[in-house]
């Protein structure tokens, strides 16, 4: 294992719907800045276990901790808003709204200012300001969006819209971000494209993927968990841990069906 | 397509363009009200422009709920109701003006707000509607079965209804109470809408699950909406009791909610003034139709249908389409 | 004691009656996704079918099947005009409005061709009363109550051992496998819609002896469907019927020991506290827009 601290540990965790075991005892170690992806066939669990670690599932067992905190007890926004970051795969954005204003509402709970600061245009709404004209800046130069300030975000090409996600993430200043399957849908361009993004984001920053595309995982992730019904099965580098002859059995044995 | 339009529209307030345009906007609207309240002789028509004005401040009160937070509020009624009934009391039971009472009815509305948000908020869509249908409705048989409030009859007989030194029974002066207040209200409510609560609300809106991902409390913030709400229900409440002349339990019913839902509806549910355009239609309309009252009832649910089905949006929403129609037309011409 | 048990009597037939209402509001929920605030005004209109019927001239129990065919043919016209192009998959607050605002509108029209004051129904049941064990039954009451355990019956019959039916529980429980498995999901969901508010217009019918038709007659009734419903677990129907008998029983609990004039808000707040506090209610499934 790394000699980073971990950022994430999952302990244990089992999780149970009725009387299907989804989760089977699994224990997760995610180190500090790497990047991180758990893959598995269809109905491994992964999307579960990547759920729980989120805060989003509560486990039936175990415990979980991201930067220290149990994310299963506390609200989502709490969580949010101190540095764990997640984009979905459905909801990803503010659909009705331009690239600009997008960022706007995700910097929400990055500024500090109420409406008599505003009216009065004291120097906190004006630091607010600032504060956001300088991120949005940055954050739609690192995601490629400049161009796309004063677009409606419906009115993207998918993997643009896919970017505007990840942008709004790093609104919220976050110090791990769990992707939920990015670069499901898209096609080479923009996965190479997301891929780059997803490089220059790793930068001081952990990073979670589950993902099918083994190709992405293969060039972003550091490390990877196979899960195989429900179990953890291996964790090592893509490249080891693709070549581990219960994982191979598990993908054949998925195609077969 | 570039839509900058009207989304592009609510991050102004920072831009001079914004103010100068807000600006413009405003002497408009004062020039309007005199225009309306100097030029209608008759008492009639100006007491129904007064109460249209403190019905629109219902409806206004309503798209709070469904255009910002996105819920249906069919027990924003009992605010309407607190509003009437307040000013209505301190007068007859107590013998207190009429200024004391509206105020005693907006605070009791935020604080009846505040409770009752803080529960039912935790709920959303058919839930939320049917728990705060439900409040209106306990509301409603506690007045109607309370001595204090009048029981079934409700109260009426009026001694004098005024704001300080304005008479409200003069149909020129509750005109201009009334329209002044309403626009006090729109500029309010123009300030919060883009604001950072106002963007808060709408990132809720259009998606609780993302904005809460963002960190936005998205609890607080409904709350916070509803107990905004809630005092602006009570203000048309109580601005209403001067054309009706009475208050009955009938003020409280899931029927007034609805009423102001169809002028929401008609305006559209996007834009600030919406409300208050579904309002005059909604008022002033049946006035040159002279229905039966179950007529208009009937007529005016098909006609909320209808929007649903057609036009979501309101008129907002077909004055943009036929925008984009004739645009259409005019560039395949060349 | 003897109170007692005659309360229970009359809670268990109160609970067979709100039974019929909310087991085809959930079936409409279940399979549309839509909770149906016009269902109170079809149970009106099951009423006012069977009334206009007898005016032509048919007994009571002949005109029955007549006016729920005519309550379901309503419902038919309903749904392909308007629920189908406007409802479904809106996931706004469109439904909550379209089915409010159609239950205005029946009920207004309902005013405008019939009038607003209450017209008796006539039953052969009359007002005879059955002696049992020394309890007193009304016949009307009874009949209520054996009609509509014999139609939950078949219909859960129907639901388990028809094609039809399964494929309503398919729908129900997955729209889109149901769409891949080639099931005609938009036939479903009519016929969910009909059956749903054909339901309710039995119920109508079946007390409107008791009760006179009046145009407002559903509203009290929808309140305590939403309530059992949503106790019962919005889209379970065996948590509809459980539903049914615990709020039967308790409104008739209330009625006897508290008070009379206080019951319709009673039905509020048993809303309210089921919503707050089982919203998943008691065998529920899905906390579909409970956050």
């Amino acid at each position: 294992m790394s000699a980073l601290p971990n950022i994430v540990t999952a302990t244990a965790v089992e999780k149970h719907y009725g009387g299907v075991a989804a989760l089977k005892r699994v224990d997760i170690r995610i180190p500090e800045g790497s990047v991180y992806g758990l893959i598995g066939p269809n109905g491994a669990g992964k999307s579960t276990m990547f759920d729980i670690l989120c805060g989003i599932t509560k486990p039936t067992a175990g415990t979980v901790k991201v930067l220290g905190m149990d994310v299963a007890a506390l609200p989502a926004h709490t969580v949010a808003s101190k540095g764990v970051g997640r984009t979905f795969q459905r909801t990803a954005m503010f659909s009705e709204s331009t690239v600009e204003e997008n960022l706007l509402f995700a910097s929400f709970s990055a500024t500090r200012h109420n409406l008599f600061h505003r009216i009065l245009r004291s120097r906190v709404w004006r630091a607010d300001m600032d504060a956001f004209r300088e991120k949005s800046a940055d954050v739609l130069a690192i995601c490629g969006l400049s161009e796309h300030r004063h677009q409606l975000a419906s009115a993207l090409p998918y993997g643009t819209q896919r970017r505007l996600a990840v942008a709004l993430t790093l609104m919220t200043d976050p110090k791990i971000i769990f992707l939920d399957e990015p670069v499901a849908g898209m096609n080479e361009t923009e996965t190479a494209d997301f891929i780059a993004l997803m490089r220059r984001i790793s930068v001081g920053r952990t990073i979670v993927i589950v993902e099918h595309d083994m190709a992405a995982i293969g060039a972003l992730c550091d490390e990877v968990t196979v899960m195989v019904d429900g179990r953890a099965i291996v964790t090592d580098t893509p490249h080891n841990a693709l070549k581990h002859p219960e994982v191979v059995r598990a993908y054949l044995g998925a195609e077969d069906e | 397509m570039t839509s900058t339009s009207s989304q592009a529209l609510k991050l102004q307030g920072t831009g001079r363009a914004g103010s100068l345009g807000k600006g413009v906007l405003i002497v408009l609207a004062a020039g309007l009200i005199l225009f309306v309240g100097l030029g209608l002789q008759s008492t009639f028509w100006l007491n129904l422009a007064a109460y249209t004005c403190g019905f629109a401040l219902f409806a206004l009160s309503v798209n709070i709920m469904l255009g910002g937070v996105g819920e249906v509020p069919l027990g924003q009624s009992m605010f309407f109701g607190i509003g009437a009934y307040a000013p209505a009391v301190m007068i007859n039971n107590f013998g207190l003006p009429f200024e004391f009472g509206v105020l005693v009815g907006m605070v009791i509305a935020a604080a009846a707000a505040t409770l009752i948000g803080g529960v039912t908020l935790r709920l959303t869509g058919a839930y939320f509607a049917i728990v705060s249908w439900g409040m209106s409705g306990v509301a409603m048989v506690t007045v109607h079965n309370i001595e204090f409030t009048g029981g079934a009859l409700g109260l009426f007989g009026f001694s004098r209804l005024a704001v300080g030194p304005f008479d409200l029974s003069h149909p020129r002066t509750y005109f201009f109470v009334t329209s002044i207040i309403l626009l006090l209200v729109l500029i309010l409510l123009a300030h919060i809408r883009s604001s950072r609560f106002g963007h808060a609300l709408e990132s809720i809106r259009q998606s609780r699950h993302l904005a809460q991902s963002l960190g936005v409390n998205v609890f607080r913030e409904r709350l916070k909406a509803f107990v905004l709400s809630a005092p602006i229900a009570a203000l048309a409440g109580s601005l209403c009791l001067p054309f009706t002349q009475i208050v009955t339990p009938e003020s409280m019913s899931v029927l007034r909610s609805v009423d102001a839902l169809l002028a929401v509806l008609i305006g559209g549910t996007g834009l600030l003034y919406g409300p208050v355009i579904g309002s005059i239609i909604f008022t002033v309309v049946p006035q040159f139709l002279n229905f039966d009252a179950n007529v208009k009832v009937l007529v005016f649910s098909l006609l909320i249908i209808l929007i649903m089905m057609v036009a979501p949006g309101g008129l907002h929403q077909l004055i943009k389409a036929a925008g984009a129609a004739l645009r259409c037309m005019s560039e395949s011409r060349r | 004691m003897d109170l007692f048990v005659q309360t229970i009597i009359n809670g268990l037939i109160l609970g067979a009656g709100y039974a019929l209402v909310a087991v085809g509001l959930t079936v409409i929920f279940g399979t549309l996704h839509i909770v149906n605030f016009a269902h109170g005004a079809f149970f009106a209109l099951g009423a006012y079918a069977v009334l206009m019927l007898q005016n032509l001239g048919l007994n009571y129990l002949v005109a029955v099947p007549f006016a729920v065919l005519a309550v379901a043919t309503v419902g038919y016209l309903v749904e392909i005009t308007i629920v189908r192009r406007a409802l479904y998959d809106r996931g706004e607050y469109g439904s909550i409005i379209i089915t409010f605002a159609l239950a205005q509108a029946i009920v207004a029209a309902t005013i405008l061709i019939m009038g607003p004051d209450p017209l008796p129904v006539r039953s052969p049941f009359g007002q005879t009363a059955i002696s049992l064990f020394g309890f007193f039954l009304s016949a009307q009451r009874v009949f209520i109550a054996a009609t509509s355990v014999v139609v939950l019956a078949a219909f859960a019959w129907w639901l388990k051992y028809t094609v039809r039916g399964q494929q309503i529980l398919a729908v129900s429980q997955n729209p889109k496998g149901a769409l891949y498995s080639g099931i005609n999901v938009p036939l479903i969901r009519s016929l969910s819609f009909v059956l749903g508010v054909a339901a309710a217009g039995l119920a109508g019918m079946l007390l409107a002896p008791l009760i006179s038709a009046f145009p407002t007659m559903g509203d009290a009734n929808v309140i305590v469907a939403f309530t059992v419903v949503i106790l019962g677990g919005l889209g379970s129907i065996s948590g509809a019927m459980l539903g049914a008998l615990v709020i039967g029983l308790s409104n008739a609990f209330f009625e006897t020991y508290v008070s009379v004039s206080w019951t319709s808000a009673l039905g509020w707040v048993l809303v309210i506290l089921v919503l707050l506090f089982w919203p998943q209610g008691l065998m529920g499934r899905t906390q579909i827009n409970r956050h």
